[in-house]
């Protein structure tokens, strides 16, 4: 008999560089158009609580930067769990705020891996995973392993739509 | 076993051309402003050769081009798919294969009683304007006979085992399962805030009025004679009450005059109207879940609305689908109507409480709004400090109301939640309705064993129900139930 496993893959631990890489290159950016408004606003002699918030805002981008490249990704790497198998898809992740998403196969639309520049440069990618509302990402998996599962969820999705269709005929379905 | 289906092709009747016309009509108008706006600038005269000229080839383009649309026009009952071919210059091909059919509607406005005939509307239920099907002036034989035809088919594909001469005996319409009662919605509208529409339309109708009439001596001499004597002052707030309260079942009567129910098997069918009438059919897998609500001295009376969640998304305008099941009805007689009309939806006999601990969770969740908000309130407006004590106790109450009167369950087929409190509203999800289920916990809740199931539905647009703060052991227990497809208390 079926019975809901808990689930126990992880995802790559090269996930924690890819996170902590896209963290420090999006608060650099943000960091260098600040300042340069800090600039042209101490050119132009804007209204002075435009610097005050511009500061403020600088002061936020350092803070949030220093804690996603620390803790924050290896507290996520640690924490992600996912499992796939015949009846439904699992993920999992977080400690504090812990959340465990049941996605059944019949439900999902399409399934695909994406890989961005950076995951690409450390061989990762993630698996997109939609439903009629909603995408779900499994991220930073090594691209064979995403391949893989992408294959896997493929194959299981299209065997539910089999039985739907073998049901609808009333012939027996042939994988039982 | 299986009969052939028909495979020529149908037109609509005739009189399809001139009831697009009359739909056209008010196109002719904005033309004919247009042009004699365009006129007076050129100064010449509307009612001259260049205006009949320039109005009647405008008609005459737009006739053509209808009398083309209706004869391009048909529609095909293929085995698996709807073909329809359309396009007055430029023609197009359109399946739509049965299994995405989420309903039918059936219009018949005045001019369709005066013909005689009537329209179908056959929803896909998705979000593009143009992927409803229309099939407007059909005969009555013809629509049920579509009607009858999908169906079949679809019973057919869904249902193996039912030979095709049960499905269609069994399609015949029971008995109406209910049928609304003029006591029903004049007690409703009389207990709501509907009769105070009233006095927007009046204001509106004031509005609309004084741009073309000088409106205010009439007004200020009204208001003068009836504040003659208190005899007149009472007599004319009356009258105000009496009129509003009058509208007040005027306006719902409009929405549910003569309002229906029918199920066979599959689907059930809403019928409703007064001047004109529709009737939405749907089959009753396509019903996602059902909610039922009641607002204001309602909830006093025992008197709630009844409405479905589907793909079919009731926001879209000039559809005439019906999301409302049961407008207004005696919450017992609810109840008891629901498994009856919806056998998948069983009221499940015992409901679960929430634990007391959850109190905890919930005011540590809500901790902005009853102590940041009455504090900031309290200390920089002076003057708002009772608004502040008053939000402080209302949010605290309405907490402690919710904790106390909500409650959930699970029978076979359905997830069953009541969110109590101020604003009661029951959730009963079927469970292939749902499309994800997420189960989370925060730090608190994992301290005192709670969790909050979240479940999305597969309806448009899509909708997800949060049941809060349930034992982590019930949670998983629904997990369980979700994917493995049994109860958790026939479990136990």
């Amino acid at each position: 008999m079926y019975e809901l496993k808990e689930p126990t893959q992880t995802i790559s631990k090269d996930a924690i560089k890819v996170w902590r890489l896209t963290e420090a290159l999006v608060s650099t950016a943000v960091l260098i158009g600040l300042i340069g408004l800090l600039f042209v606003d101490t050119y132009y002699q804007w209204s002075s609580w435009i610097g005050i918030v511009l500061y403020v805002l600088m002061a936020v981008t350092i803070i949030s930067a220093l804690i996603e490249c620390t803790v924050l990704p290896v507290y996520r790497q640690k924490t992600w769990r996912y499992e796939i198998d015949a009846k439904c898809i699992q993920l999992k992740h977080g400690a504090f705020m812990r959340t465990h998403l049941i996605i059944p196969i019949e439900k999902i639309y399409f399934v695909k891996t994406s890989q961005g520049p950076l995951s690409k440069q450390y061989g990762l990618a993630t698996v997109k995973i939609g439903t009629i509302g909603y995408v779900h990402d499994i991220p930073f998996l090594p691209l064979a392993q995403a391949t893989e599962i992408t294959q896997r969820i493929t194959a299981l999705s299209d065997r539910t739509s089999r039985k739907e269709r073998a049901d609808a005929t009333g012939t027996a379905p042939d994988f039982l | 076993m299986r009969q052939e289906p028909p495979l020529t092709s149908f037109k609509l009747h005739p009189a399809w051309i001139p009831y697009r016309f009359g739909i056209a009509m008010k196109e002719f108008v904005f033309a004919a402003f247009l042009i004699s706006f365009l006129f007076r600038h050129l100064s010449i005269p509307l009612f001259s050769w260049y205006g009949y000229t320039l109005l009647g080839s405008f008609i005459l383009v737009r006739l053509i081009g209808l009398v083309l649309q209706w004869k391009h026009f048909t529609y095909q009952l293929k085995e698996q798919e709807l073909l329809i071919e359309k396009g007055a210059f430029v023609t197009e091909k359109k399946q739509i294969p049965y299994e995405r059919i989420q309903g039918i509607t059936e219009y018949e406005s005045l001019f369709h009683r005066v013909t005689g005939l009537t329209s179908l509307v056959i929803e896909t239920g998705s979000t593009d304007s143009d992927a409803d099907v229309r099939l407007e002036m059909l005969s009555k034989q013809e629509a049920t006979h579509i009607k009858e035809q999908i169906e079949s088919i679809v019973t057919r594909q869904h249902d193996p085992q039912a030979l095709p001469e049960v499905a269609t005996t069994m399609l015949a319409p029971n008995p109406e399962q209910y049928a609304i009662q003029f006591k029903e919605i004049a007690l409703a509208s009389l207990t709501s805030l509907s009769p105070l529409f009233f006095f927007f339309l009046l204001y509106s109708v004031y509005q609309e009025l004084s741009r073309f009439l000088e409106l205010d001596d009439i007004v200020s001499s009204l208001v003068t004679f009836s504040t003659q004597s208190n005899v007149m002052r009472v007599a004319m707030i009356g009258l105000l009450i009496i009129l509003a309260l009058s509208y007040g079942v005027f306006r719902n009567y409009r929405l549910y005059a003569g309002f229906r129910i029918d199920t066979n098997q599959r689907s059930i069918q809403i019928e409703k109207g007064w001047e004109s009438v529709t009737r939405f059919s749907i089959p009753k897998d396509r019903i996602q879940a059902l909610t039922m609500r009641s607002r204001f001295i309602h909830q006093l009376l025992g008197i709630s609305q009844v409405k479905m969640i589907s793909s079919i998304d009731p926001e879209q305008q000039d559809k005439n689908t019906s999301a409302v099941l049961f407008p207004f009805i005696r919450r017992s007689k609810a109840l008891d109507l629901i498994p009856k009309i919806l056998p998948d939806f069983q009221v499940a006999p015992r409901t679960l409480p929430i634990p007391k601990q959850a109190v905890v969770v919930k005011l540590c969740r809500t901790i902005l709004l009853w102590a940041g908000v009455p504090i900031c309130l309290w200390f920089m407006f002076p003057n708002l400090r009772l608004l502040a004590v008053l939000i402080c106790f209302t949010v605290i109450t309405s907490q402690i109301l919710s904790r106390r009167f909500s409650t959930y369950t699970t029978s076979p087929t359905v997830l069953h939640f009541h969110q109590g409190g101020l604003a009661p509203l029951t959730y009963w999800m079927r469970r292939d309705g749902i499309e994800r289920l997420e189960l989370s916990e925060s730090y608190v809740q994992q301290r005192l064993g709670l969790a909050s199931v979240t479940v999305t539905l597969h309806a448009t647009p899509a909708k997800e129900v949060r049941i809060m703060d349930v034992p982590i052991d019930w949670a998983k227990q629904c997990q369980r139930w979700y994917i493995e497809g049994h109860n958790p208390e026939v479990q136990k």
